[in-house]
């Protein structure tokens, strides 16, 4: 235990941590010191000068305080409160105050409450204008460099949080304002729209411009008669304080008309959650809270802005039925009642085993769990999958195989807080964008190192500390030959190995083959720089392993993700913050969607289907005999229609037709269907083959939860009602389910959740009790509802308590030839997701990033004698491809990149082929070998200009308030005091 | 079988089918809020009558250009002051000693009803004032205007 220090504030004596900043001390003990630039999530800047007190004597800023000594604090002092009082008129100075007016006196508007609470009356030094024009550049956000402050927020964001270090404040010039890159204008910068600079703006400055013209009941007008509105509010104001009377009353009225509801995000698996504000149906802001708990005030540009598919004119809003060559819109009963014949006459003349279902990792946790129900309960087959087939399945295998629980080993908190981050085949940064931003500000600041195995430099093998390229799929040999060099040195973990492995001596024999000379031949990395990785984790106190598709998505996908595991189980990096394997999860609910039982051989909680025991479980909750065979997976089901064998399919929120591998082969599975149903948000491109399409509902439009990659379970209310006839996917299911006779009547998705809870010990102490606003709850939970972030730290889930080694073996089973001499790597980009069916409706992510491209790397350019913007073919074994080029060189030699996020004919699945992960059916969509034939030389490049990866990023640390005290302008407001007095 | 199909025909709901729809949702809210709605048409036939309702509807129709043309006025520095004035005068109401303003005023309403009473024709010559120093009305009123003059020279 550490010694507290006495911190005696106005009198009254507190205890503090050494260490422990005084303004937060400050703020816990009800005295009132005025703040603006201080932000909890942000820390100190520096730059306000408002929260001046003196300390043993001095005039200082609290925020800038550190307690390391005892300390007599005084804040009410008259000294004191007049170099408050001159702070805060020096940033009225910067900011015309006609907050009834403005779009952002909603209530928590900071200059706004904090002059109030001080009793500001009157302005000393008048309002200056700067003599720069508003930005309305940017698709997402404008900045009004008069009404900015200069507080330095979001250029602490941009550089230390985000760590995308575009913006900056020229201190230099006569009058400083925020500035992006090397003062471009914001559409032109390297800003990535990720908003966590309108987030944490505490005025009006930085504005979404969803918000502009929408909040106020005085604020929708015409720019010219705003002025002349804002003109008169200052001339009617004699003093702040019946403006704030007016202002507040405004404000409060305005939580009439504007919703604000707490969702989590629909994208990508970080979990990200926030307060949604709609008006009507229109979404006018996502706000991050301190609070949300794996996001904190971050997003990235699609949570941020990415939601115009909520409203797109797109949506299907009625049952759909296949009649000739058309469909036509029916009502709910007649689509219901067709569905539930069709599916018992296919039972009933081809057994149920003839049904197949895909859940969507789009969906809620119940929503997942219905659909296994209606597959295995109300039908009675186990032919039930989701789309974690597509991604992570090997990753959960071979963490089964080692230490037993399919899922991230900590919380995003654990990999910022490792010594050494390893980061292989995953472009975090665009992939993970909030994880990622953790990681780079632990590297920025914190010494944490970051090592990428990637084929692409991308931007975290830009940052990395050692950017190292294997050859494609051969990570499991430079994995293996790391770790019989460390077993060879005698460096491994002997004592935590003892006491929580088996099967060391097996294991290390295994290794044999795994010879430096051996590793160095097949992934063409150096011994030496293997040596060096070695001795560098072998040195790290706490690794942390963040791996994604790029493992996974080969033949040895799952022994890949074994051997990171082996590999963090032999240096002992188990079962400790800040350690463990940590394989980001894809979509919003890939996590949950497996956890709830769309598998085709667990139940909910991944308890086996063959286990007697457990089938009787749920027998008995469903009173029906369940089958007793594994189902079959996405993979296979396909195989089993072009066999015959599956007749009838029900996909729900996926684009299989897209999105699965090979999709020639997928979507001519499609044509032999004798019944498909697809629900779906939008008229996908697999709804084109289905006999019955249903109109589901987005997050927005319903409650659930969904499971992050942590495991983190977390709820999402509703903001908008459902649009047209659409309907929540747990209610549809209901209602297929009712009509075949079956009597389910969950009137709310809390009671899924409860039944869900009994039958599966790994949840049984969820509840949305427990889940209620901002609450979360990691997995596995038990009874009494403790929940556990950190796995493993009891010991691991097997009957002896102990992780295990696993044998693995190599061989290279793909590699190009001379005809199909190109590989083609392929993956995500930051500003779309998945096919594109949600992000392409955004108009301000389709502005700047509007197809996608094929990325060639300049030695490969010259070569074939092609250009920017030229117009290729590529050709696999299996089908092609064409696209425009851009040169780059984020890609190297023969290795070509193609983002997924395209339907049309540069999707790469039309190159993709049916091999698979050998232990999961996963397909190896990182395995393409292609020909390229040029057909335009040159032309319009595909990345339009204004595309943030043509910025030009300005890294510094943090707003450097340092400049700002050196003008010679700036007196320190308590010496001013000092003067006066 | 099933080719991929992209053409769709919307279900065709009539146009009477949906302002019967219209209808009956409208009739269920009147049935809902029958008083409300009562209390309602009775204010409307006032404003109606009073011609409230027409002055109304075309200041909402012209809305931003009624807007622009006040706001224009206010523009104007002479009727800013106004404003200004106005806001200045509300905070000045509000530091008014409005018990002891009326007792000043309640004495300078009796001296009006005197002063109103009496004959112009009569002449007060020096002496007369000398003599009216000791009347105690009059007295009264000397004491209370030279307190008055300083506490205003203060």
């Amino acid at each position: 235990m550490q010694e507290h220090l006495v911190v005696t504030i106005n009198g009254t004596q507190f205890l503090a941590e050494p260490g422990q900043n005084l303004l937060d001390l400050i703020n816990t003990t009800g005295e009132f010191v005025p703040q603006i630039c201080y932000n909890e999530s942000l820390g100190p800047i520096q730059t306000c000068d408002t929260c001046m007190v003196e300390v043993n004597g001095e005039i200082t800023r609290a925020c800038g305080t550190t307690i390391d000594r005892p300390m007599e604090v005084r804040t009410n002092l008259s000294d004191v409160e007049a170099a408050q009082k001159e702070a805060l008129d020096r940033i009225l100075k910067n900011h015309e105050l006609y907050c009834t007016v403005c779009d952002y006196n909603n209530g928590n508007c900071e200059i706004h409450n904090t002059v109030a609470e001080f009793g500001l009356e009157h302005q000393s030094y008048p309002f200056e204008e700067k003599p720069y024009e508003i930005d309305n550049s940017g698709p997402f956000y404008r900045y009004d460099p008069d009404q900015c402050i200069l507080c330095g927020r979001c250029v602490e964001v941009c550089q230390d949080i985000e760590v995308n270090e575009t913006l900056l404040i020229d201190w230099n010039r006569e009058k400083p304002r925020v500035i992006w890159d090397n003062d471009v204008p914001i559409d032109q910068s390297s800003c990535v729209g990720c908003g966590q600079c309108v987030t944490v703006c505490p005025c009006n400055a930085l504005m979404e411009k969803s918000m502009l013209r929408e909040t106020g009941y005085m604020t929708d007008h015409e720019p010219g008669i705003l002025r002349s509105m804002i003109e008169l509010t200052k001339t009617a104001e004699t003093g702040y304080e019946p403006l704030y009377a007016i202002s507040d009353t405004e404000a409060s009225m305005r939580d009439d008309r504007i919703k604000k509801t707490k969702t989590v995000c629909t994208y990508c698996g970080v979990g990200c959650s926030f307060d949604v504000w709609t008006k009507d149906r229109k979404i006018i802001r996502v706000l991050p809270q301190k609070d949300s708990p794996a996001n904190g005030i971050s997003t990235c540009v699609k949570g941020k802005f990415g939601w115009d598919y909520v409203n797109s004119e797109e949506r299907l809003t009625k049952p759909l039925i296949r009649k000739g060559d058309q469909f036509e819109e029916v009502e709910w009963p007649v689509a219901l009642e067709y569905v539930a014949k069709r599916f018992n006459d296919i039972k009933a003349a081809h057994g149920p085993d003839a049904l197949g279902f895909i859940s969507s990792s789009k969906a809620t946790n119940e929503e997942s769990y219905l659909m296994q129900k209606l597959a295995r309960q109300v039908i009675g087959t186990n032919n039930v999958d989701n789309c974690s087939r597509y991604c992570q399945s090997p990753a959960t295998k071979g963490l089964f195989r080692t230490v037993g629980h399919g899922g991230d080993s900590g919380s995003i908190d654990d990999i910022a807080a490792a010594d050494l981050v390893i980061i292989i085949g995953s472009n975090t940064a665009e992939s993970h964008p909030v994880i990622a931003s953790r990681i780079k500000r632990s590297q920025k600041l914190f010494g944490q190192k970051v090592f990428v195995f990637d084929l692409r430099k991308h931007e975290m093998a830009e940052r990395a500390d050692r950017f190292i390229s294997p050859k494609s799929g051969t990570d499991l040999v430079w994995l293996s030959a790391v770790a019989k060099y460390i077993i060879d040195n005698g460096w491994e973990k002997k004592e935590f190995i003892d006491e929580w492995v088996n099967d060391f001596a097996a294991y290390k024999e295994s290794l044999n083959k795994f010879t430096m000379e051996y590793a160095e031949k097949v992934t063409g990395i150096p011994q030496e720089t293997l040596k060096e990785v070695a001795k560098e984790i072998v040195n790290s106190d706490k690794v942390a392993i963040c791996w994604a598709m790029g493992v996974t998505q080969h033949q040895l996908g799952s022994d890949t993700s074994t051997a990171i595991s082996n590999l963090l189980l032999l240096t002992g990096n188990y079962m400790r913050p800040g350690t463990g394997a940590y394989p980001l999860r894809g979509h919003n609910n890939v996590q949950g969607c497996s956890d709830f039982g769309s598998m085709p051989n667990y139940f909910p909680g991944y308890e086996e289907v063959t286990n007697d025991e457990t089938r009787k479980r749920y027998e008995k909750a469903w009173n029906t005999e369940l089958p007793a065979e594994p189902g079959k997976d996405n993979h296979e089901m396909m195989h089993a229609i072009h066999e015959g064998t599956l007749r009838g399919l029900f996909v729900i929120g996926e684009d299989t037709g897209v999105v699965d591998s090979n999709i020639n082969y997928v979507t001519a599975a499609f044509e032999k269907l004798d019944f498909f149903v697809v629900q779906d948000l939008f008229f996908t491109k697999t709804a084109q083959y289905a006999d019955v399409i249903l109109p589901a509902s987005p997050s927005l439009e319903k409650e659930g939860t969904f499971t992050n990659t942590e495991r983190r379970i977390q709820r999402l209310y509703q903001a908008l009602e459902p649009l047209g006839d659409s309907k929540p996917d747990w209610q549809i299911l209901q209602a297929i389910a009712n009509e075949m006779g079956y009597e389910w009547s969950y009137k709310h998705p809390s009671e899924i959740m409860d039944e869900a809870a009994k039958l599966a010990p790994l949840f049984a102490g969820v509840s949305y009790d427990l889940l209620e606003g901002y609450q979360s709850l990691q997995w596995p939970v038990a009874a009494d509802g403790n929940d556990m972030p950190l796995l493993y730290t009891d010991g691991f889930p097997f009957e002896d308590n102990k992780a295990r080694f696993y044998k693995l073996d190599f061989e290279l089973l793909y590699d190009t030839d001379n005809e199909y001499d190109l590989h083609v790597n392929n993956g995500r980009i930051l500003e779309h997701f998945h096919e594109g069916n949600m992000t392409y409706k955004s108009k301000g992510i389709s502005r700047k990033t509007p197809n996608a491209f094929i990325e060639i790397s300049p030695e490969l350019a010259k070569e074939r004698g092609v250009q920017e913007g030229a117009e290729i073919k590529l050709t696999s074994h299996v089908g092609e491809v064409t696209g425009i080029a851009h040169i780059t060189d984020r890609v190297s030699g023969k290795e070509l990149f193609i983002p997924l996020n395209d339907n049309g004919k540069t999707a790469i699945n039309n190159l993709t082929d049916n091999r698979v992960d050998k232990d999961t059916n996963t397909p190896s969509y990182k395995e393409v070998a292609v020909k390229m034939e040029v057909i335009k030389k040159k032309g319009k490049s595909p990345l339009p200009p204004n595309n943030h990866r043509r910025g030009n990023r300005q890294p510094q640390i943090g707003v450097r308030v340092d400049d700002k005290w050196k003008r010679n302008d700036y007196i320190f407001p308590g010496s001013k005091v000092k003067q006066r007095g | 079988m099933a080719e991929p199909i992209t053409k769709i025909k919307r279900l065709e709901v009539s146009k009477e089918a949906l302002e019967q729809q219209d209808l009956q949702e409208i009739n269920h809210a009147v049935i809902e809020n029958k008083e409300a709605i009562l209390q309602g048409i009775d204010l409307l036939a006032s404003l109606h009558e009073k011609g409230f309702l027409e002055l109304g509807s075309a200041v909402v129709r012209h809305k931003e250009d009624a807007l622009a043309n006040v706001l224009r006025i206010f523009e104007n520095p002479k009727y800013a002051s106004i404003v200004s004035n106005l806001s200045k005068l509300v905070v000045l109401l509000g530091e008014l000693k409005v018990d002891e303003l009326k007792y000043l005023l309640d004495k300078l309403n009796s001296g009006l009803q005197e002063a109103a009473v009496t004959d112009d024709s009569v002449k007060t010559s020096y002496f007369d004032l000398i003599k009216a120093v000791n009347n105690p009305d009059i007295n009264r009123s000397l004491t209370m205007l030279l307190a008055f003059l300083k506490g205003m020279g203060r």
